[in-house]
Formats: structure tokens, C-alpha cells, sequence
């Protein structure tokens, strides 16, 4: 079985459509197929704008994981298979297997601990594949899936340069090499000096500027630092800057992420970008996961002049998808709306595959 | 001790955040709080250093801070404090789908609800409403508890005597048609007949038997399946549609007593349609209404029989039969209180039948008030108003008493004598009632410039008067502000609701509130209208607190005038000898006040056969 996540830069950057579209192929190809969501998906219309969204349709054999109080809410009549331990404002987290085709609402686990008590039971359900539905710009969760697609558009920001430059920040995070399996993973952050010894910190995380007070430079040249848990960039500069750094071999101090993801979820982007940059260090993760393709989608939603509501607006399409497939040259870029569209079978490594070979496009 | 972080992500605003603090602390919790504009690292970072049970948040939801709260929870999650640490956010526009979005573990919509976040903090379902949902748990307050129904005046009691025996002495052997097909109907309901199915044997004889004793319409309706103008059929699928229309559970409910137990809070509906109604009623309950009062077309109080099965009726009132009532019930919250009246037509004691058998749990009847206008004819409902009180006792389900006959122009002191005799004929018969003096701009008010400095006084001494009389609960209908009410919402809305706070202030069990396009709407009601009132009356009661108002010296004097006339007209009908006589002949009520005996089922009284 594999887990493909779908998340976004934003509300309404396009995750259910970019969902919709690969259910589509797959269901034409009778993969057996289960959704999920990290957090609520398939309503009429969106919770925050109030704005018309796309809806989930699912066909018989399909399963999905959702939460108790969305089983009768859409058309798809279920049938509930398991119930999970997993608890969320909406009621418990089941898995039901849809019996008539129809629509559905999905709103799955939003902890990572609980995405990966749910992936471990669809790995006894018999999955082909196992979607997962992202939730406005949360990533957390999905390092638990095996692949990554990103959608980003006008939701983000309406401005075509400043979507460009976001994800062509982002996406730079998931080229980071990874470490060599054998690395353990840490509880606290270490640092480890160029004679061989090392000291930690108190914490997983670099977040809270306390964590600079309970610790002094050691004096010594540093070669490695790692930090398992969440790191806040400008936190991290700022802990680099009392350190000192081989000048003369010129020598970059490595610096290991626990993840690409954990990384984006603290500070901004552009403040990382400036870590990056810096020839002094040397960026690794402990572990990735492989970004997919990018979807992008000139949506977004504009105030209305006229009170309180919201209206759909558009970003220049082609202009939009043209800008990001320059900047992103090394993956792939849709746009769902015109009329090429992925293959994601072979996107998500399926082609190969036997069962597959009813696929016609 | 539970230990909570309180950080709020907005900008400018933590008042709120400064009172959950406060009650937390006063609730024995560790609490620690964050400055107004904390980010999302810094209180991740504060969260790490002390690590809470429980980070409650607040911020307005909108287009893109909704992401500034996905981030926070995004964060917590990869900084591994969500293991242990669960996550709640407060603010405004928040919805329970808004917050499974973004992924915290509960949501505080609008105002502070303490019931719901200490038991989201003690990780227990919370108290009230999802106590509720465990079956057999009565959740219904009882408006008569705790009341002796002992006269106070003990000079009215032996009047009251006095007059009431007369009344069931006349009615000992009078019957009517309304009578016997509430037997007959009774009867049905015990033997599972159908009339709609009921083609052959037993249960065609009971169903001939009834239609022997209704109108022709009502005849037809059985007989060849005529429906009256106006009234279709409810489809299959308006009802199946219901359910998920209605996946909201009452997270959303509000209680609109801010200041106590009491007075739970009534809304009328009568839309016409079932299905509107519930959605009506689920609206009213998710605002705040205790309880609920169904209306039926004026029609249906003029015609002998009742119709069966699920009827939709294109105007006001909805149509009662067992299956429109049991439909509505069904989708009626647990702890919402149903009054379904019967109080005026010709149809009295056969609603009260189907309105026990759906599981209502308050009647309305009131014989003068329903013997007037375009209503019943007194005698034909003073039999069937004391056969259906009697029912009433039968069941246990307390009746109000509606005294709404002011509206016609009849003076207080008449209307409230007209109460106190239903009063002691329901004790008499051991029912429990419950009088509704109306707070209203009635046209004797307008006439006689009564209320013209303010609108305190004599509302006041309508409601204070009781506590002279009996030992009683008293409930202001109906709804409260009758008449002062116009087409501008925002008006009727402010009218209603201190109309209620006054009410409240001084102490009544219940209040009914009509809706804030009721007097205009032209159609059926708009649930927008119905929130604008309960709306204003939550911020009304607020405001009031457990503050009020005090019986002015002129209010004084309106009550002990009011107090004096009412037993004039008491002494007058005792002296009459014959009350139902005293309502053909004005002494409740006359032509001069506005007022006219009702004629429907006149002449239809019977002798009771031995």
C-alpha cells in the first residue's frame, strides 16, 4: 500500500480538486483505493469563505477513514468497518467501505500519532492506495506518507511573483539530502564538536528563546549540530552565530532537520532561505519524503465590496502556471483546469504495476 | 492541578482570554497567560516550558488567519506536544467543521460557555446538553414544581367555589361531538386502527362512528381522499431530507437563562408545513428556546374532526394529526418542552388525545378566552374545556391558560377573572394550570392611556397580582409585547426583549417570545426573524443580570385597583349562577370591550345518555 498526501500553501490552493482528479484515473483503472483526511473535506461549501467547493465522490469496494458525525452527511451509502480509537471534534475516526457510489465527507485524524495508527489498520484492508487529504497549510502529519503532491496557487497569495517564490523556496526544502539510515534520532538537540566531543541542549525543539539562555558555546569548532524536533530559523541563526566554525578549512558545520516538513512548519520561508544560503552550513534531513508534482490554481477568494462576504477572483492562469513551471523545473506542474492532465499512475509509481493495465489514456 | 495555557493569536483583543483566566483561577486551575499578539512559535516555545494539559487559543476566524491557526496546530503537533497536550480554540465564526479543519480537539464558538470548557479541560462530555442524550434522563423543568397552588386571597377561594361547581354541575350531563370522537379517537390509538387504513371490520366501525361526527369536508378527506384547500401532502422525500439537514447536533446551544433556572423561554411555530416547523424549532433550539408551543390553523378550531397523516397547509398553522405531531416530536430536542393548545375549538379534548400520545408536555385551554371572537361557542366549550381538563389530569400534563381575549379590548380585570376560574376549575378537577396574563399594548391600554407614561407599571401589576391571589406559577404570554410590535425587526426585537427582561425581573417561570417579523410577516416566519428575537433577549438578560425592577407607587396602585375590579367581575359571575351565561351576556368580556361570544358548534351540545 502507499500513502500519497495531498497538502497546500493555503486554504483553497486546490487539494480536493488535485484529489479529485486522481481518484478519477485510479478508479478507472479499479484500484482499490481508500481517503482520508487530516482535516475536513467534501462539503458544499467552505467552512471559512463560505464559497462553493468541489465534493468527494467515492465508488463501491472504495474506503473511507472519517469521523462519526460526517458517515450520513453525504450521498455514498457506507457501510462502517471499523471503528478507530482515534476522537476528533466530530466524533470518533471510522473506516467504512462506500456500497452505492456517492458523495462523502471526510474529516480524519489531524494528529500524526493518529494518521499512523490509521495507516497501519488500512495496511491490513487490503489498500492499493491510501489518499490523504491535506488540511489549509498543514503539513505535519504527512510525513507519514510515502509521497507528497503540492498544490499552491492565488489562495496563497494573489500576487503570481510572490506564489512563485514561495514554492520555489519550498520545494527546495524537499531536494535536501537525507542522512545515511544508522543515524539515530535524538530526543534533545546535539551538537557535536570537531574533537570528537559533544553537549545537548535541554529540548527536541528550537523554538523557545530560553533554550539560548540555559546554554553556552563550548569554545570549540563545530562540525555537526541536529535537532529533532522543530526549529524556528531566526532561533537558529542566532545559535550558530555563538558558535565557532572551522574558517580556515572552510568546512561547512552540518546541520541535521529532522524532517523537510518539520522545518516549514516554523518561521518563515524566507528566513530559512537566508540558512540556506549560507555557505557556512550544510543542510540534511533525517528524513524526507519524495515531493510528487505541484498543482497550482489561479482561485482565490476577494472580500466582497458589498458587505461582509467573500466572491471567487482569478489570478492570470497561465501566467501562474508558466511562472512556477519556470522556477520549478525538476517537478512536474498542472494545472487541473486546462486540458493536459497527470498521469498519476505513473506520477505515483503505479504504471508498473499489473493491475494497472486497464488504463487506456 | 490541571495546568492550561491561555494564549491569545489575535492581534488586539484578549478580554476574553482575561475572563477564562479569571474563572479558571476561581475554579481552582493553574492557569498561565499569554499577551495580546502572541505568535504562534511563542506560544509553542511557552507551551514547551510548561507543558500544559490543555492550550486554549482565541481568534476571529476569517480568510487567511485561518492559516495562522492551522500553523499553531501544525506546530504543536511536530514539536510533539499534542501527545499529551490537547488544543481548544474560542473565537467568533466558529463552526465544529471550521475547527476539525483546522485540527484542534474542541472549538468555544460566541460566548464563553464555562460548563463546556471545564469539561473540555477535565476531558468529560459536557454537562447539560450531552448529558442529555442519555436515555431516560429527564431534562425537562417542570413549571409547576414546587408550587402549592394554595389560594392566598381567601376571599376569592369560596367565590371561586362557588362558581366552578356551578360549572360542572351544568356540564354533568352534557356531551358534544368533540367529546365523543376524542373517545373514539382514544380508543383508536389503543386498538392500533388506523383511519386512513381502516377499510374493514372493527376498526372501519370505529372510523364510522367517528366521521358520523364530523363535518363534511372532514368526511370527505376519509371517504375519498379530498384534501381541504390549500393542504397537500408531505413527500416521502421532504422527511428523508430532514436527518442530514439536521446532522448538527446542540453544540451550538445557548441557554438563555443567564440568571438562573428560571424562566425557560418559549417560541410559538405554525408554519403550515411539519418539516418547517422542525426546522424552525431546531433553530429556536440551538438559540436558546426551552420550549416550544404549536399552532394550528384557525381552520381547524372551526371544523368538527381531525385529519390523519402528514399534511403540509400553504398558511399559517399547522395541521394537527398524530402523524404531523409524532414527526415533529421526533426531531424535538430532549430537553425541549412541547405545548401543543387545543384551547379554543371545536377539536379541544380530541388534540389533547393525539397531543399525549405524541409525548406533549403542556396543553392550552381556556374556555371564555376560546368562547369568544371568531371562536368556539361558550357552551360547546365549556363541555369540552372541562371534559378536556379532565384529560389534562388524567395525563399529568399541566395547561396554561392563555389570556389573550385582552387583545380584543377587553379590560385586565375581566381576563384575569376569566383565568382565576380555569384556575379553580383545574384544581378542582386536579389538573395543574398555569396562568398566562398577557403583557401587551392591548386596545383598552391604547384607549384608556394607561400606559401612555411607560409600559412598566401595568405590565407589572399584571404579573405581581398573581402572588396576591394563589400560590401559583405564572408564564406571560403570549407572546410577550403583543401589540407593540411593527414591521421593523430590529423594533420587535427590542420590544420583545424588555418585555422579557421586565418579565424575567419579576421573577415569572416562563415567557413566550414571538418572532421578530410574526406581526408582519405576511407568510410563514423567516428563521432569521426568530434569531433576531432570541438574540436580543439573551443580550437583554445580560444586561439585567440578576438586577431588575421594582414595583413603582403607581404600579402599586394599578395592582390593588386591578386586584379590587377583578373581584367585582368574580362576585358578578357567582351571582349570575351560570357561567356560561356570564359569557354570552359580557360579564368577561362584552361587545363594548369588543367582544362577541364565539359561534362555531353552537346548538351541538348534547344530554348525555345514561
Amino acid at each position: 500500500m502507499k500513502t500519497i498526501g495531498f497538502a497546500g500553501t493555503a486554504k483553497n490552493t486546490g487539494k480536493t480538486t488535485t484529489v479529485l482528479s486522481a481518484l478519477k484515473e485510479l478508479h478507472a483503472c479499479s484500484r482499490k483505493i481508500a481517503l482520508t483526511s487530516i482535516g475536513y473535506d467534501g462539503e458544499q461549501l467552505d467552512t471559512v469563505t463560505g464559497l462553493p467547493k468541489p465534493r468527494y465522490t467515492l465508488m463501491p469496494g472504495d474506503l473511507v477513514a472519517t469521523a462519526l458525525d460526517c458517515v450520513a452527511a453525504g450521498t455514498a451509502k457506507l457501510k462502517i468497518v471499523q471503528t478507530t480509537q482515534c476522537k476528533t471534534i466530530l466524533g470518533a475516526v471510522v473506516i467504512a467501505e462506500i456500497l452505492e457510489e456517492g458523495t462523502v465527507l471526510v474529516a480524519g485524524p489531524n494528529r500524526q500519532k493518529d494518521l499512523a495508527d490509521l495507516i497501519e489498520r488500512f495496511r491490513t484492508l487490503d489498500i492499493d492506495l491510501l489518499l490523504v487529504d491535506g488540511a489549509l497549510n498543514r503539513l505535519t502529519p504527512m510525513i507519514l506518507c510515502d509521497g507528497l503532491v503540492l498544490a499552491t496557487g492565488a489562495s496563497f497569495n494573489s500576487g503570481i511573483d510572490e506564489v512563485t517564490k514561495h514554492i520555489s523556496a519550498l520545494v527546495s526544502f524537499f531536494n535536501l539530502p537525507v542522512e545515511p539510515e544508522g543515524l539515530s534520532h535524538p530526543t534533545h538537540c546535539i551538537f557535536i564538536y570537531q574533537d570528537g566531543s559533544s553537549r545537548s541542549l535541554p529540548a527536541a525543539n528550537l523554538i523557545d528563546p530560553s533554550v539560548l539562555d540555559s546554554t553556552a558555546a563550548k569554545g570549540m569548532i563545530l562540525r555537526k549540530m541536529i535537532i529533532p524536533g522543530v526549529a524556528h530559523p531566526e532561533l537558529l541563526g542566532r545559535l550558530l552565530e555563538r558558535e565557532h566554525f572551522d574558517h580556515r578549512s572552510r568546512l561547512p558545520v552540518s546541520l541535521v532537520m529532522a524532517s523537510p516538513l518539520r522545518m516549514i512548519t516554523s518561521g518563515h520561508i524566507e528566513q530559512w532561505g537566508k540558512l540556506l544560503a549560507n555557505s557556512a552550513v550544510q543542510f540534511t534531513v533525517l528524513r524526507s519524503i519524495p515531493l510528487i508534482c505541484l498543482t497550482v490554481n489561479p482561485f482565490y477568494p476577494r472580500r466582497s465590496k458589498h458587505g461582509n462576504a467573500y466572491e471567487p477572483a482569478f489570478a492570470d492562469r497561465n501566467e501562474l502556471l508558466q511562472s512556477v513551471r519556470k522556477a520549478v523545473r525538476a517537478i512536474p506542474v498542472f494545472d487541473l483546469e486546462v486540458e493536459e492532465q497527470p498521469n498519476w499512475s505513473e506520477l505515483l509509481g503505479l504504471r508498473e504495476e499489473q493491475k494497472c493495465q486497464k488504463i487506456l489514456t | 492541578m490541571k495546568k492550561i495555557l491561555l494564549a491569545p493569536l489575535d492581534p488586539v483583543h484578549d478580554n476574553a482570554v482575561k475572563l477564562i483566566q479569571r474563572r479558571l483561577r476561581e475554579a481552582g486551575y493553574h492557569t498561565e497567560c499569554m499577551p495580546p499578539g502572541t505568535n504562534e512559535e511563542e506560544a509553542i516555545g511557552k507551551a514547551l516550558e510548561i507543558c500544559p494539559d490543555v492550550i486554549l487559543v482565541s481568534r476571529t476566524l476569517g480568510y487567511q488567519s485561518a492559516e495562522i491557526l492551522g500553523r499553531f496546530v501544525d506546530l504543536a503537533d511536530a514539536a510533539g506536544l499534542r501527545d499529551k497536550t490537547r488544543l481548544g480554540v474560542g473565537g467568533m465564526a466558529l463552526t465544529k467543521e471550521a475547527g476539525a479543519e483546522l485540527g484542534f480537539d474542541a472549538i468555544f464558538p460566541g460566548d464563553l460557555d464555562m460548563n463546556a470548557l471545564l469539561a473540555f479541560i477535565e476531558n468529560r462530555p459536557a454537562s447539560g446538553d450531552s448529558a442529555r442524550v442519555r436515555v431516560g434522563t429527564n431534562l425537562k423543568p417542570d413549571i409547576t414544581a414546587g408550587y402549592s397552588y394554595k389560594f392566598i386571597d381567601t376571599r376569592i377561594e369560596p367565590i371561586l367555589d362557588s362558581i366552578t361547581a356551578q360549572i360542572l354541575d351544568w356540564v354533568k350531563d352534557k356531551s358534544s361531538g368533540g367529546i365523543e370522537r376524542a373517545e373514539i379517537r382514544s380508543q383508536a390509538i389503543q386498538e392500533n386502527v388506523d383511519f386512513l387504513q381502516a377499510g374493514t371490520g372493527k376498526g372501519k366501525a370505529l372510523r364510522d362512528r367517528y366521521l358520523a361526527l364530523c363535518d363534511s369536508e372532514i368526511q370527505a378527506f376519509y371517504r375519498d381522499g379530498r384534501l381541504l384547500a390549500g393542504v397537500r401532502k408531505v413527500s416521502g422525500d421532504e422527511i428523508e431530507v430532514l436527518p442530514r439537514l439536521l446532522k448538527a447536533d446542540d453544540q451550538f446551544y445557548r441557554t438563555l437563562r443567564l440568571n438562573g433556572s428560571k424562566p425557560l423561554f418559549f417560541v410559538q411555530y405554525g408554519t403550515g408545513c411539519p418539516v418547517m416547523d422542525i426546522m424552525h424549532i431546531k433553530i429556536s433550539e440551538a438559540w436558546g428556546a426551552d420550549g416550544v408551543l404549536h399552532f394550528d390553523p384557525s381552520w381547524g378550531a372551526q371544523h368538527e374532526g381531525l385529519m390523519s397523516g402528514l399534511l403540509t397547509h400553504e398558511h399559517d398553522g399547522t395541521i394537527v394529526t398524530l402523524e404531523n405531531l409524532k414527526l415533529i416530536k421526533r426531531f424535538l430536542s430532549l430537553r425541549t418542552v412541547w405545548n401543543i393548545r387545543g384551547h379554543r375549538g371545536l377539536n379541544t379534548p380530541e388534540t389533547l388525545v393525539l397531543g399525549a400520545e405524541a409525548g406533549a408536555d403542556l396543553f392550552k385551554i381556556n374556555i371564555p378566552y376560546g368562547s369568544t371572537g371568531g371562536g368556539t361557542d361558550p357552551a360547546r366549550l365549556t363541555v369540552d374545556g372541562v371534559y378536556s381538563i379532565m384529560l389534562a389530569s388524567q395525563y399529568g400534563i399541566p395547561f396554561d391558560i392563555p389570556g389573550n381575549d385582552e387583545l380584543s379590548g377587553v379590560p385586565p380585570h375581566k381576563t384575569f377573572a376569566g383565568l382565576l376560574i380555569m384556575m379553580a376549575l383545574a384544581l378542582k378537577l386536579g389538573a395543574k394550570p398555569i396562568p398566562k396574563p398577557l403583557m401587551c399594548f392591548s386596545p383598552y391600554m391604547q384607549i384608556s392611556g394607561e400606559m401612555d407614561e411607560n409600559s412598566i407599571d401595568m405590565n407589572a401589576a399584571k404579573l405581581n397580582i398573581w402572588r396576591e391571589f394563589i400560590d401559583t406559577p405564572v408564564w406571560p404570554g403570549e407572546p410577550v409585547g403583543f401589540m407593540t410590535h411593527t414591521p421593523d425587526r430590529v423594533q420587535s426585537a427590542v420590544s420583545t426583549a424588555a418585555y422579557a427582561s421586565l418579565a424575567a425581573s419579576l421573577g415569572v417561570d416562563a415567557i413566550t417570545m414571538a418572532s421578530s417579523d410574526e406581526a408582519y410577516a405576511k407568510g410563514p416566519i423567516t428563521a432569521q426573524a426568530r434569531v433576531d428575537t432570541l438574540r436580543g433577549v439573551r443580550e437583554m438578560m445580560r444586561f439585567t443580570g440578576n438586577s431588575g425592577y421594582t414595583a413603582t407607587p403607581r404600579s402599586l396602585r394599578i395592582q390593588s385597583r386591578l386586584h379590587e375590579d377583578i373581584i367585582s367581575v368574580l362576585q358578578a359571575v357567582e351571582k349570575r349562577g351560570d357561567f356560561v351565561a356570564s359569557i354570552y351576556e359580557g360579564l368577561l368580556g362584552n361587545s363594548e370591550d369588543g367582544l362577541y361570544p364565539g359561534r362555531a358548534g353552537r346548538g351541538t351540545v348534547v344530554t348525555r345518555q345514561a
